[in-house]
C-alpha cells in the first residue's frame, strides 16, 4: 500500500506577544491509503494543530510534509451548516465556492443524500434536522468534494452520548463504503480504539508523539463497525494500554 | 381530551382579550389627549396661539392640501430621507465590508471613526452649508453625517464578531477571504444588518430635519423653522405631527421587510 500522507518532524509553534508556545514537535507518521487512523492526546496538546497542518491551514515552521497531491476533506467539531441554506444548498457550499458546481458535482449530491437518508430533507433548513442528521449533511458536504483524505476533528463531541455512538457507526460506515481514508482526531478513548485501525498518542504539550499503536480485534475487517469493535475482547486490553499511555 | 381542549380555547381567548384590551387602553389614551387638548384650548385654558389645537391642526392640514402645498412638503422631506437612509445603508455595508477585509487599515482608522462617531453631527450642518450651498445636496449630506460613523462601526464589530469557525469552515472547502465574507459573514449579519437599518432611517430624519432648519427653501423642516419665525404656531404643530406619522411610517416599512426576509430565509 502507498503512503497517501507523510510528516517528517514537522512542528510548529505558536507565537504571542507574551513569548513562544511550541504547540507540535518532531512529529512523524505516515498514513496508508483506505487506512482509518486515530489521534488521542490531552486536551491542549495540539490535536487540532496537526490536522490544520495536514490541511494546509498551517504551515509547519520545521520538518515537512508530504500528500502526494491528494485532496483533502476538513470535518469540524461543529456542523456550522449555514441555517439560511436548504440542505441541499448547504453540501453543495464546496463546489460553489471553488467554481466547479457542475451537473456531476448535483448527480453525486443527490447520490450521497440519498444514500444516507437525507434526500426527503433537502429542501428543509438545518434547524429541521436531528444532531445526528446535521453531522451527517456536514460529512456529505465534506465528501462532495471528493477528497482522497478526510480528517475529522472531534466530529461527535457536541452530540450526546446516545447519538454519538449511533453517529460514530454512521459516518464509519460511510466513510468505509466511499472507500475514503481518513484521520480522526479524539480526547476520547473508546471512540479512537473503536474506529481506529492504528492509534497515534500524543504527549502533553509540546505535543510529540508517544507511540503508534496497531488496534488488531479479532473481528471480521469486513463486517467491523465501532459498535462491533467495543464488543471485541481485546477493546479492554487496548483501552488500559492507551490509558496508561496517556497517564505517565 | 376535552378538557385540554377546552383549556386551549380558554387560553387563545385570555389572549385574545388581552391584546384587544392593550389596544383599547392605547387608543384610548390618544384620544383623551386630544379631546383635553381640544377642550382646554377651546376653554382657553391654554392659549391655542402658542398650543395650538387639534381642529386647527386639522384647519391648517386642509387648508395647505388645497394647493397641494402640503403634499410638496411632506414629499420633499420623504424624498431627502429616504435618499440619504440609502446612501447611508450603501456606505456603511460598504465601508464595513472592506474594514473587515483590511485589518490593518481599519486598525489604523478605528479613532478617527470613533472620533466621528462622537461629534455632533449637527455642528457640521453650518460647515456643509458653506460648502455645499444652500440646497437638497447640503440636507442629504447631513442626513447622512448623522448615522453613517455609527452605523459602519456597527456593522464592522458585528462581521468581526462572526463565529471563527465559520470562517475556518470556508478555508477548508478552498474559499479565499471574499468567499467567507460573501457566504459566511454577509448572510450570517442580515439581523445585525436590519437592526441598524432600523436605527439609520429614524437618525436620517433627524438629520434631514437639522439641514432643512439651516438649507431648506421646502420641507417640513422648513415649514417648523418658516412657523416659528412667524409665529404661526398651527403650522409648527403640524408638521412635528405629520413628522411623528413618517417615524412611525418608516419604521414599520423596515418591520415589514424584516418579516418578509426571515419568512424568505
Amino acid at each position: 500500500m502507498s503512503h497517501i500522507l507523510s510528516l517528517q518532524n514537522a512542528g510548529v509553534s505558536y507565537h504571542s506577544l507574551s513569548g513562544e508556545t511550541i504547540a507540535l514537535q518532531n512529529i512523524s507518521f505516515h498514513v496508508e491509503e483506505g487506512e482509518f487512523l486515530s489521534i488521542v492526546g490531552p486536551s491542549g496538546c495540539g490535536k487540532s494543530t496537526l490536522l490544520s497542518i495536514i490541511a494546509g491551514l498551517v504551515e509547519p515552521e520545521e520538518g515537512s510534509i508530504t500528500t502526494n497531491g491528494c485532496r483533502i476533506g476538513y470535518m469540524l467539531q461543529r456542523d456550522h451548516l449555514f441555517e439560511w441554506r436548504t440542505v441541499l444548498k448547504n453540501i453543495l457550499l464546496g463546489p460553489e465556492i471553488s467554481h466547479c458546481l457542475t451537473l456531476d458535482k448535483r448527480i453525486l449530491a443527490d447520490r450521497l443524500l440519498k444514500q444516507y437518508g437525507l434526500y426527503p430533507f433537502k429542501d428543509k433548513y438545518p434547524s429541521e434536522l436531528s444532531g445526528g442528521m446535521r453531522q451527517r449533511a456536514a460529512l456529505i458536504r465534506t465528501l462532495v468534494m471528493e477528497p482522497d483524505l478526510l480528517l475529522l476533528d472531534e466530529p461527535f463531541s457536541a452530540l450526546d452520548y446516545q447519538t454519538r455512538l449511533n453517529v460514530s457507526d454512521d459516518i464509519y460506515r460511510i466513510i468505509r463504503e466511499e472507500h475514503k481514508t481518513a484521520i480522526l482526531v479524539t480526547h476520547d478513548l473508546s471512540e479512537a480504539i473503536s474506529l481506529g485501525e492504528r492509534i497515534v498518542v500524543l504527549t502533553k504539550r509540546p505535543g510529540t508523539i508517544k507511540d503508534i499503536i496497531t488496534i488488531d480485534l479479532s473481528i471480521d475487517n469486513e463486517e467491523r463497525t465501532p459498535l462491533l469493535s467495543r464488543d471485541a475482547p481485546e477493546f479492554k486490553t487496548y483501552f488500559n494500554l492507551l490509558w496508561k499511555e496517556l497517564n505517565t | 381530551m376535552n378538557i385540554f381542549a377546552n383549556l386551549q380555547q380558554e387560553y387563545l381567548k385570555a389572549q385574545r382579550f388581552r391584546k384587544r384590551t392593550i389596544q383599547a387602553v392605547r387608543f384610548f389614551i390618544l384620544i383623551c389627549f386630544l379631546a383635553v387638548w381640544e377642550i382646554t384650548a377651546d376653554l382657553d385654558i391654554i392659549d391655542s396661539f402658542f398650543f395650538s389645537s387639534p381642529s386647527r391642526i386639522i384647519r391648517t392640514i386642509l387648508q395647505m392640501a388645497n394647493d397641494y402645498s402640503l403634499f410638496h412638503n411632506i414629499g420633499i422631506t420623504l424624498l431627502e430621507t429616504v435618499f440619504s437612509f440609502v446612501l447611508i445603508v450603501l456606505i456603511s455595508l460598504a465601508s464595513a465590508m472592506l474594514l473587515w477585509l483590511l485589518p490593518s487599515f481599519s486598525e489604523v482608522l478605528e479613532p478617527y471613526l470613533v472620533m466621528l462617531n462622537s461629534l455632533p453631527k449637527s455642528a457640521l450642518a453650518p460647515l456643509f452649508i458653506v460648502w455645499l450651498g444652500a440646497n437638497t445636496t447640503t440636507i442629504i449630506v447631513a442626513g447622512i453625517s448623522v448615522a453613517l460613523f455609527g452605523s459602519i462601526l456597527n456593522l464592522y464589530q458585528s462581521f468581526k464578531s462572526t463565529d471563527e469557525e465559520m470562517e475556518k469552515l470556508i478555508y477548508t472547502l478552498g474559499g479565499t477571504k471574499w468567499d467567507v465574507l460573501s457566504k459566511a459573514i454577509l448572510p450570517s449579519n442580515i439581523p445585525t444588518i436590519l437592526s441598524s437599518m432600523k436605527v439609520n432611517i429614524g437618525l436620517s430624519l433627524v438629520g434631514v430635519i437639522i439641514g432643512e432648519f439651516l438649507a431648506a427653501r421646502a420641507g417640513l423642516g422648513y415649514l417648523i423653522i418658516y412657523g416659528s419665525q412667524v409665529f404661526k404656531l398651527d403650522l409648527v404643530i403640524m408638521s412635528i405631527v405629520i413628522l411623528c406619522f413618517i417615524a412611525v411610517l418608516f419604521y414599520g416599512i423596515i418591520g415589514l421587510l424584516e418579516k418578509h426576509i426571515k419568512r424568505a430565509a
